[in-house]
């Protein structure tokens, strides 16, 4: 039986942590490009999103997150309801 | 130093190969080689994150980076590229692969 | 001849789409827009075996919904314009990904042809695809290799296009079994479809079915529009059932059912090999993360860095400088004295706080410009995780491991963000210790006042000093991680490491581009902000007198109230050997942003400006046209000495080595001695030996001061964000720390050298 796309969700709510593509591609067994498009159906039904794509902290209000963060490998993220509050003021963008 | 690891009884039997124990430790596998995982020495915790990592019993890797000393860097699949600690690499036994084996879609 | 028959290109993007529809096609082409749209339209014409066919490259999209307008017109080109057939072009490396728009193109029931492009990529990896088999499991619908940027496969490609066009039937639909409940809901839908014949001669009726129950916004409109509301509450009401008997939307039930198609479609037919083959990538990493050359090959690629921010930024820094403290300056002044502001203490506000504070930070754009152009290409090359991985075995020594290098090199850039990458660790302790460490990672708000004080005491080996603070501010780094190891954090075990190492590639131009804009646009940003509220703040505190004879704007800096706070701290600093009041008061100005040391800096040697200024003898001020002409004869020479600056780096890297003494390139003339210091410059030479006691020993108080403006708290900003992930607590702990580790390495240096006879 293939992965289906309620286990891809499910093994984002039980990590409750960022998961990157690749690491959960290896642990579903899953090509990583065909993750990658299931993931995408779940980031445009709104429950999942891609990790530092939220406004990195408030001053910024920038929708692509902050521009300082290196390049880390692409991971996603459960969209929860409570959210963090937004981190303090960031000098970096003003 | 080389690490003795010790065979604790715990270990899951069920994910030996039939017939004795003829692993090594992934630490110990040259730059080239392609080996199986087949199970984790040591504790719950350990067994549990690199699964996480989806470096689950039964895959294979070909190990790309091993020197005396650092990180290892291991090909899992053909496009990701992954290092993991040493100290990881030392719980991780593994058995080699003589060939390629037929990979799975 | 009959009129051409119409082909289309669908793919993913980056698929090479483009390139095969160019060797389709060859000079025939011609660029328009989709109508209403600017996306771009490409079309152009193909000669296949004596016909000819008008090739159209749709858009790149992931599949036919309606979420982009790339692909409602992709979507909407094959449903209106009914071409004769589709090229599918899929990435071979990337099928399960790929196949999932094809099967959508095969579902609205057009001739198809496969092909699976840069086939080669694929083959060099070990994927391999049995082309035989997919095609007979996709009902006979032609699959070729192609690699698009050579003509391989071409031949095969244009055979299927003309068996798929010579009016025989094609139509082979591939069923995509849905399965029950979804195919007895498409089935009552389908039926109410077919009844109506203007919509069934439109759409294909199990198509526009299927879509209706994805939800498609763009169809419901359309459908509401033409007023088929019954056709809408079936549909609805068909969702609502599939959701209640199932727990899942009828668009989660759809999409996943095509990923188990496409998963069984594959099965036994695309094979990758376990671990792969060794790639061009796996070779690099045998030079780049060996454990013995990692480390030197690390700090090369840092050394060049800074060659780029200290030199090759030059030219264009002394053009930015001259043109602020020159014609923009007059300019300024001219207008006040137009509008009659021009002796008012506004006019004083406007130009020796406003455009002294704000302009004396903004002429170091195109330092920050040159750092954020290297580390991007670091960056986008893929390196940085190789550092981390390089670094390892220096982190094991502090009881992290390379993971935590990541924010450390983000420090580089901005502390702040910093802090927040911490977030990526897993362990809380690892967390801490690594944004405990990171402040003395040098950010890029720091390397202004490294620049300004390299160039007045170094001179041509400013590069040196701010190579030297870097390196300083890591070792400061290492060293705190390891005294923190070795004392709170004794009892913790390594955590285990696992990092991923993306493939290397060449940088991508629009990629570092779009990276520096937005780096170097959030320095230009501060600077408009926090940096101008700053230099009005303390234009004021300057102006205020509280000692002497002055009166509001008319009083010596010294007897503000800024120089007499700033003269009550500045014994603190003396033994570091910069206990003046200027450097104890920009210092504490820094703590609210580090470019505010420059910026306060040149309102304090302001004075001193206007009084040089004013001993020229030239007093005739240029016209407007001169200043023009000047400016950009200027820019022209900044422009080939930015060029001359990066060859020369080449040399400058050599010379490194012992027995090697390249010259350096000086395409102008200019010689080495012709280099002039600007009025801050020469004012912070002046000052700093006045204070220290000599010229040497002002170098030793500026290299102390360089050094304790590297390491104590970076900014408010940095303060608050410690605060938010750590609590307060920490942050005292943190800033504490850094300005008791700043003031003792500042004094070090100072009595160090003076103990070792320097000055």
């Amino acid at each position: 039986m293939p992965t289906t796309l309620r286990q891809v969700l499910q093994a984002f709510e039980e990590a409750r942590a960022p998961r990157t593509l690749s690491q959960l591609a290896r642990e579903l067994d899953l090509p990583p490009g065909m993750l990658e498009g299931m993931i995408d159906h779940w980031v445009r039904k709104g429950r999942l999103r891609e990790t530092g794509s939220g406004p990195a902290c408030t001053t910024c209000g920038r929708s692509a997150g902050c521009p300082f963060i290196a390049k880390m490998p692409r991971s996603f993220e459960l969209v929860t309801g409570d959210e963090d509050a937004p981190p303090p003021l960031c000098g970096c963008c003003g | 130093m080389p690490s003795t690891v010790h065979h604790h009884h715990h270990h899951h039997r069920h994910h030996y190969p039939a017939g004795a124990d003829d692993t090594l430790p992934l630490s110990m596998v040259a730059p080239g080689q392609t080996v199986e995982l087949i199970y984790i020495d040591e504790g719950r915790r350990l067994r549990k994150r690199l699964a996480d990592l989806g470096l689950n019993v039964g895959l294979t890797v070909r190990v790309v980076r091993n020197s005396f000393a650092g990180p290892l860097i291991l090909a899992v699949r053909e496009d990701s590229r992954l290092a993991i600690g040493r100290g990881m690499a030392h719980h991780i036994r593994v058995s080699p692969c003589d060939a390629a084996p037929p990979g799975e879609g | 001849m009959a009129t051409p028959q119409t082909i289309a290109l669908a793919g993913n993007p980056n698929v090479g789409k483009s390139t095969l529809f160019n060797a389709l096609t060859g000079e025939r082409q011609h660029v328009g827009n989709w109508p209403g749209k600017t996306v771009e339209k490409m079309a152009g014409t193909a000669h296949i075996g004596g016909r000819s066919f008008t090739v159209i490259d749709l858009p790149g999209t992931y599949s036919l919904n309606a979420y982009s307008s790339e692909e409602i017109i992709a979507r909407d080109f094959i449903t209106n314009e009914h071409p004769s057939a589709i090229v599918a072009v899929a990435d071979a490396a990337n099928l399960e990904r790929n196949l999932y728009l094809a099967l959508q193109v095969l579902e609205l029931g057009v001739p198809v042809v496969l092909a699976l492009n840069m086939a080669d990529t694929a083959r060099q990896r070990g994927i391999t695809i049995d082309a035989a088999a997919l095609s007979a499991r996709l009902n006979g619908t032609p699959v070729v290799e192609t690699v698009g940027s050579r003509t391989t496969g071409l031949d095969a490609l244009r055979a299927a296009i003309v068996a798929q066009t010579d009016g025989a039937p094609h139509l082979l639909p591939v069923p995509v079994d849905y399965g029950q409940p979804l195919e007895g809901e498409i089935a009552a839908l389908q039926a109410q479809i077919q009844a109506d014949p203007i919509l069934s001669y439109q759409f294909r009726p199990r198509w526009l079915a299927t879509k209706l129950l994805e939800h498609d916004e763009d169809l419901r409109a359309r459908l509401a529009g033409a007023g088929y509301h019954a056709l809408i509450e079936a549909t609805d009401a068909a969702m609502e059932r599939l959701a209640t008997q199932t727990g899942e939307d009828a668009e989660t039930l759809i999409t996943d059912r095509r990923y188990q198609v496409i998963a069984g479609l594959l099965r036994g037919i695309v094979t990758r090999p376990a671990g792969g083959r060794e790639t061009r990538s796996d070779r690099a990493d045998r030079i780049v993360t060996h454990p013995i050359w990692g480390v030197p090959i690390f700090l090369l690629l840092m050394w060049i860095v800074f060659q780029f921010t200290a030199y090759v930024s030059a030219p264009f820094l002394d053009w930015i400088d001259a043109l602020v403290g020159g014609p923009l300056t007059r300019w300024a002044q001219a207008a006040l004295d137009a509008v009659r502001l021009g002796d008012t203490w506004l006019a004083a506000l406007i130009v020796d706080g406003v455009i002294a504070g704000v302009g004396g930070v903004l002429v170091f754009v195109p330092v920050l410009f040159f750092l954020y152009v290297a580390v991007a290409v670091l960056e986008d090359s893929g390196y940085m995780a190789r550092s981390a991985f390089v670094m390892d075995r220096v982190m094991r020594s502090i009881g992290l491991h390379g993971k935590s290098f990541l924010p450390l090199i983000v420090g580089f850039g901005c502390t702040v963000p910093a802090i927040y990458a911490t977030r990526t660790l897993e362990d809380e302790d690892d967390r801490k210790l690594t944004a405990f460490i990171t402040t003395f990672m040098s950010c890029g708000a720091r390397l202004p006042v490294y620049v300004v004080f390299g160039a007045a005491f170094f001179g041509a080996r400013a590069g040196n000093l701010i190579f030297g603070l870097y390196l300083l501010g890591v070792v400061i780094a290492l060293l705190t991680g390891f005294v923190m190891k070795r004392t709170i954090y004794r009892h913790k075990a390594p955590q285990p490491f696992v990092l991923e190492l993306p493939p290397y590639r060449l940088p991508n131009v629009s990629n570092v581009l779009r990276q520096v804009r937005e780096r170097t646009a959030s320095f230009v940003r501060n600077a408009a902000t926090i940096i101008l509220a700053a230099s009005i703040v303390i234009w004021f505190l300057l102006a205020l007198p509280v000692r002497g004879e002055g009166t509001f704007n008319d009083v010596s800096t010294g007897d503000s109230l800024f120089g007499s706070v700033s003269r009550a701290l500045a014994p603190l600093f003396a033994p570091a050997g910069f206990g003046s009041w200027e450097a104890a008061g920009s210092l504490i100005t820094g703590f609210v942003a580090k470019e505010a040391v420059v910026s306060t800096m040149s309102q304090i040697y302001v004075e001193e400006t206007a009084e040089s200024a004013g001993d020229g003898a030239d007093t005739e001020t240029p016209s407007f046209g001169d200043d023009l002409r000047e400016i950009a004869r200027s820019f022209g020479e900044a422009a080939i000495l930015t060029v001359q600056e990066t060859a020369n780096i080449v040399p400058r890297t050599a010379n490194l080595l012992p027995l090697v003494n390249l010259g350096l390139g000086d395409w102008l003339n200019r010689g080495e001695d012709a280099e002039e210091l600007t009025s801050l410059q020469s004012a912070l030479t002046a000052s700093f030996a006045r204070t220290a006691g000599s010229a040497e020993r002002g170098k030793l108080a500026a290299v102390a001061f360089n050094v304790f403006v590297l390491l104590y708290v970076p900014c408010m900003a940095t303060v608050a964000a410690m605060r938010h992930e750590f609590g307060g607590r920490w942050m005292l702990y943190q800033a504490t720390y850094t300005l008791f580790v700043a003031w003792l390495a500042a004094t070090l240096v100072f009595q160090g050298g003076l103990l070792l006879g320097i000055g």
